[in-house]
């Protein structure tokens, strides 16, 4: 992720920009944006950023309040003071504890896309069967307990 | 130094006092003190480079451990410090067996333990109950009532009936597939395997590295590792209060 040191460009506390953001390179986002965020680098949301828009980046970390929806073709983390509305769609997750998160998830690690043709897992749990429709191999006594 | 009372009795501090008496006043060999060359770093500071913290220096002292305790007569919840020996409920005051035991094969029949019971993957729950304080569940349980104090871990191959059953946490082991249709509510849930299930949790929700959750979930606590997996309908917010 993306240290102070590497980004390139700032959006400091004290700017509110209304209106779409697209960056080549990395960028920390520490005011106010009520727009969508484009990004081809990493993206810093910081503390004190509030925004309202979809954010897509390589990968991003956030500290402040987000509402839309974050695309990351890498990563996203959400810091303990992260509060995000929307849904999010990355390779890799990491949330800290003390995070507000409402919205739909989409991480897979491996890679494997799961959908309704996945095959099923492997162990389900069955509905209550009624009683006396228990198996006919039934037998009493602790033959397997130690 | 004599006793001034019994004079066979020699007093340790009178003799410390008249000692440095003796020094003030030049009747005795006075004792030359100089100053440490090497100077100690004061108690609260660690030494340079070092991690130590004062927790760590409380966490190495010798502290008996401390058990807690779920009657499974009265269900009252007690606190044991150090060896537990012969464990008696201090409120119903019944004896408690705190075995530990594992199942394999086919049993039917009733266990009531403070410890903790682990099923087998060839084990198989035909009637009676279960009460533990922890269970491990790897083989199929549907045939009895399971009633677990503490944690729930359900492995490869768990099956088990959700009417049938209580926990308060719940642990997913490291390569089960688990797909639950019923509506999971829990205190803690760690996530290892790969679990499939509506979820509502009052504590924290840890997805460690490995694990993925699917379906959704509804905690105010959500951790999850780099490489935990995460495909859901996500609500990590505090509950409403009543």
């Amino acid at each position: 992720m993306a240290q102070d040191e590497t980004v390139k460009s700032t959006i400091a506390s004290d700017i509110e920009i209304v209106g779409s953001i697209q960056c080549a390179s990395d960028i920390r986002l520490d005011g106010k944006l009520e727009g969508d965020l484009t990004c081809k680098g990493s993206a810093v949301i910081g503390d004190s950023a509030a925004v309202k828009g979809n954010l897509s980046v390589e990968s991003i970390s956030i500290m402040g309040e987000v509402t839309g929806n974050v695309t990351a073709r890498d990563r996203i983390e959400l810091k303990s003071t992260a509060r995000l509305t929307g849904d999010i769609r990355a390779k890799r997750l990491t949330v800290e504890d003390g995070v507000t998160f409402v919205g739909k998830s989409e991480v897979n690690p491996s890679g494997a896309r799961q959908g309704p043709s996945s095959p099923p897992s492997g162990t389900e749990d069955q509905p209550d069967r009624e009683p006396g429709q228990k198996e006919q191999d039934r037998g009493k006594g602790g033959s397997g307990r130690k | 130094m004599p006793h001034p009372k019994n004079p066979n009795v020699i007093d340790g501090l009178a003799s410390i006092r008249a000692a440095r008496r003796a020094g003030e006043t030049g009747h005795g060999r006075k004792l030359k003190t100089r100053p440490s060359q090497t100077r100690l770093p004061d108690a609260d500071t660690p030494p340079e480079g070092s991690e130590r913290t004062i927790a760590s220096r409380i966490g190495s002292t010798a502290v008996p451990p401390r058990h807690d305790l779920l009657c499974y007569e009265c269900g009252y919840a007690f606190v044991v410090r150090g060896r537990i020996q012969k464990p008696i409920c201090p409120k119903c005051h019944c004896s408690l067996a705190m075995d530990d035991l594992c199942i394999r094969g086919e049993w039917a029949g009733d266990v009531k333990t403070i410890g903790s019971v682990e099923i087998t993957t060839d084990g198989r729950i035909t009637e009676g109950s279960i009460v533990a304080r922890d269970l491990v569940l790897e083989g199929d349980a549907r045939g009895g009532r399971l009633r677990v104090g503490r944690r729930l871990e359900l492995g490869a191959r768990a099956r088990y009936s959700p009417r049938q059953t209580t926990f308060r946490d719940m642990r997913i082991r490291p390569g089960a597939r688990i797909t639950l249709r019923h509506k999971v509510s829990c205190r803690n849930l760690d996530i290892e395997g790969r679990l499939k299930a509506s979820v509502t949790c009052e504590g924290m929700v840890r997805i460690k590295a490995g694990g993925v959750l699917e379906g959704a979930l509804h905690a105010p606590h959500l951790e999850v590792e780099e490489g935990g997996g995460l495909r859901a309908t996500i609500k990590v917010q505090p509950h409403d209060p009543p």
